[in-house]
């Protein structure tokens, strides 16, 4: 009996395993997970942007998953380093999209690197939100009908930048840019700006990224009789010019108003004594002290409470990155999950739709501006109406609130 | 006078690279195509002695000399020596890539990604010369670039250790045939060759802040700096550095600063398609010098 009985009891063992395993399955596949992908500089001179928005996005990530995820299911989240280099960061995108399968991806912070691997994500259907780079020609609804922007495009800041310089009555202004798809289209903007202000530039000087020595870039504006520098530099860039200015003695005589590629940190950190005659533009990442305010809004405010209490405090030895920069990824992530959940599906086309058509419903108000115009045709989140409070001030460390948070302030030549 | 001192500040840097790949290119016959990142290293060996250590200047740079020094030593035990015959096997175009690959990722992993502040010499003081304003540390690094030349031109040309060189320049078998230990002589080469690249290292950080890509442009331009003079030449590689920087300085006046590196290597390809062996090889320059006294 025992022996007749064992070949019985073998199969049911097995039968009962493989439930046991299916079931197993059935219920991971019941939850389930999403994977959502970023591709940015980890190294190298941009690497303080693409940490800022890997930063914040994984913060949100540990939010949402405590939270039991998006529509019940837990997000995976996978990076890659592209060390702003286009050619790696195609390839990467790729990886991403064929290999990790993901189904919403944040933008590189680089221009160039968008627009090396744009076309294949929005082949591939993924929702992409820019939160960081600024080249006009990145946002197209009828070109690229699944990329978002969620920041100050070029001819939103060249707009700022001239209309403060001419308020300020600069008259001999040169533009600033390197030879990258960044720097011609931050040149054209601020020519169109300029154009519209009816002022005329004295010089437009361009130079390669990352060249060794910018002395002739400072010998050039030196040459025009600049009184202000409108500058579309990145840190770095911006840093070596602004220290070969003061090399050859003109920083004194000069403004350097740059667009928001200055508040990247190792700018402050480069540039040398000629810091204090530097400016740059923010937006909503910003206290109004003039009007008694010592602390961003209340939105705004927790998210930095969360910044720090996760990531440290800013400064040497701490954090390197920008608090707004880290609050963009981490809003792109929460932007995603409220499409996904307001769509009711994953499904590409209608989370696009409602991100197109239900922008306004969006709660969370701790992104560059506080309202977000997203429609059919038009994929820039911000206009020039959400640059009302420009703010300028000196890049500082000691005129910063909580040494990493800018405070509004005036501007006279 | 601003574009003349830029010019030749620049080009102390690029003569200096020139003259250090000339160095073990006339003995070896090879390209180090790593030296631009022992250059780097030597650069971010001296941020960290001074940010990090505490050191001052010149302690600091004699540090990143003997690191550099080890280094590129090291570099010829591992990728150069075991090779064998360098004529006839290029396997070191792949082993001094590859060295300059580590090395760059050595340097990323120690330093970190970001650029840093590199103190001027003279804490970035100026004078005025002829109406422009020129750091004291731009003159410094013209001085030393030009003294370094001369004392390598002068024990090239008037030691023992200088003639030994030469001979193995000019005919290594025969060298050995006569007593003259050539791999020894390779070996010094090697080590000076570091030694020069810490020095650059140092005096160019300034300009370019330190960091582990700080020489990816201007390794380039020592490369085509040294082909400018003359490969294996090395007053010729020295004179092509000078001669780049003050091609650059001054190209800046007439087109945007954004293409001033194209039209340079433009003239460049002039240079080599009229003079292959580079200018040193023009007749103005050899009357009366034979093959070996070229080194």
């Amino acid at each position: 009996m025992v022996r007749k009985n064992k070949p019985i009891t073998a199969v049911l063992v097995m039968v009962l395993m493989s439930m046991l395993v299916l079931g197993g399955c059935a219920s991971k596949k019941a939850g389930g997970e999403v994977v959502l992908g970023y591709v940015g500089p980890m190294t190298g001179p941009s690497a303080t942007m693409g940490i800022a928005t890997k930063q914040g996005a994984e913060l949100a990530i540990e939010e949402i998953n405590k939270a039991g995820g998006i529509m019940g299911k837990a997000i995976k989240f996978v990076t890659r380093d592209d060390e702003a280099d286009p050619t790696k960061s195609k390839t990467a995108v790729q990886e991403l999209i064929d290999k990790e399968k993901v189904q919403m991806m944040i933008g590189q912070p680089n221009s160039t690197c968008v627009a090396a691997s744009e076309d294949y994500v929005n082949k591939n259907k993924i929702i992409q939100i820019l939160n960081i780079a600024t080249n006009t020609q990145l946002i197209n609804a009828e070109k690229y009908p699944y990329t978002f922007r969620t920041f100050f495009p070029s001819p939103v800041q060249a707009e700022a930048l001239v209309n403060i310089a001419k308020k300020a009555g600069f008259q001999k202004i040169v533009l600033l840019g390197d030879t990258t798809a960044l720097g011609n289209d931050g040149i054209a903007s601020l020519q169109a700006a300029c154009k519209a202000a009816g002022i005329t530039p004295v010089e437009a000087i361009t130079y390669k990224s990352g060249d060794a020595d910018m002395t002739p870039v400072a010998e050039k504006i030196k040459q025009a009789g600049a009184d202000c520098a409108l500058a579309w530099t990145l840190g770095a860039d911006g840093a070596k010019i602004v220290s070969a200015l003061s090399r050859i003695g003109y920083m004194d005589k000069l403004i350097y108003l740059g667009y928001t590629g200055l508040s990247l940190p190792n700018f402050r950190e480069l540039a040398g004594n000629g810091i204090d005659r530097c400016y740059t533009i923010t937006g909503f990442w910003s206290v109004d002290k003039a009007s008694g305010a010592t602390q961003l809004d209340k939105a705004r405010q927790e998210l930095y409470d969360k910044i720090v209490a996760k990531y440290g405090k800013y400064g040497p030895g701490g954090r390197t990155t920008a608090p707004q920069m880290v609050a963009s990824g981490y809003e792109a992530i929460y932007l995603y999950k409220w499409a996904v959940e307001t769509a009711g599906t994953f499904d590409p086309d209608a989370v696009k739709k409602v991100l197109e058509t239900k922008i306004s419903e969006f709660p969370l108000k701790v992104g560059t501006a506080d309202t977000y115009r997203f429609s059919p045709t038009n994929h820039e989140a911000i206009s020039g109406k959400d640059l009302v409070p420009v703010l300028l001030d000196p890049m500082l460390t000691t005129d910063k609130i909580f040494g990493d948070v800018y405070i509004r302030g005036s501007f006279t030549k | 006078m601003q574009q003349l001192i830029f010019g030749l500040a620049n080009g102390s840097i690029y003569a200096l690279m020139a003259l250090a790949i000339g160095m073990v290119s006339s003995t070896t016959g090879i390209v180090n195509f790593a030296h631009a990142s022992v250059v780097m290293m030597g650069a971010m060996v001296s941020w960290w002695m001074m940010v990090i250590c505490g050191l001052s200047y010149l302690p600091a740079l004699f540090v990143a000399i003997a690191v550099s020094i080890v280094l590129n030593i090291v570099m010829y035990e591992t990728c150069v020596k075991k090779l064998g015959d360098l004529q006839n096997n290029v396997g070191w175009i792949i082993t001094l890539f590859g060295a300059s690959i580590i090395l760059d990722n050595i340097a990323r992993m120690m330093f970190g990604t970001e650029p840093q502040a590199f103190p001027y010499l003279f804490g970035g003081k100026m004078v005025t010369v002829f109406g422009a304003n020129i750091m004291l540390h731009e003159l410094m690094m013209i001085t030393i670039a030009v003294v370094i030349g001369v004392v390598y031109q002068t024990i090239i040309k008037r030691t023992r250790f200088g003639r030994a060189v030469r001979a193995v320049a000019f005919r290594p078998s025969t060298s050995e045939l006569m007593g003259i230990k050539s791999e020894k002589i390779i070996l010094s080469c090697f080590a000076m060759a570091g030694a020069v690249a810490a020095v650059g290292g140092a005096l160019i950080a300034p300009i370019t802040f330190a960091s582990y890509t700080m020489t990816y442009s201007i390794g380039l331009k020592g490369f085509a700096a040294a082909v400018l003079g003359g490969f294996g030449n090395t007053k010729g590689a020295f004179i092509g550095g000078f001669i780049l920087g003050l091609i650059e300085a001054f190209i800046c006046i007439f087109v945007p600063a954004g293409i001033k590196d194209s039209i340079s290597f433009v003239i460049m390809i002039i240079v080599i398609i009229f003079l292959p062996e580079g200018i040193m090889s023009a007749k103005f320059f050899n009357k009366n010098l034979s093959a070996a006294e070229k080194v």
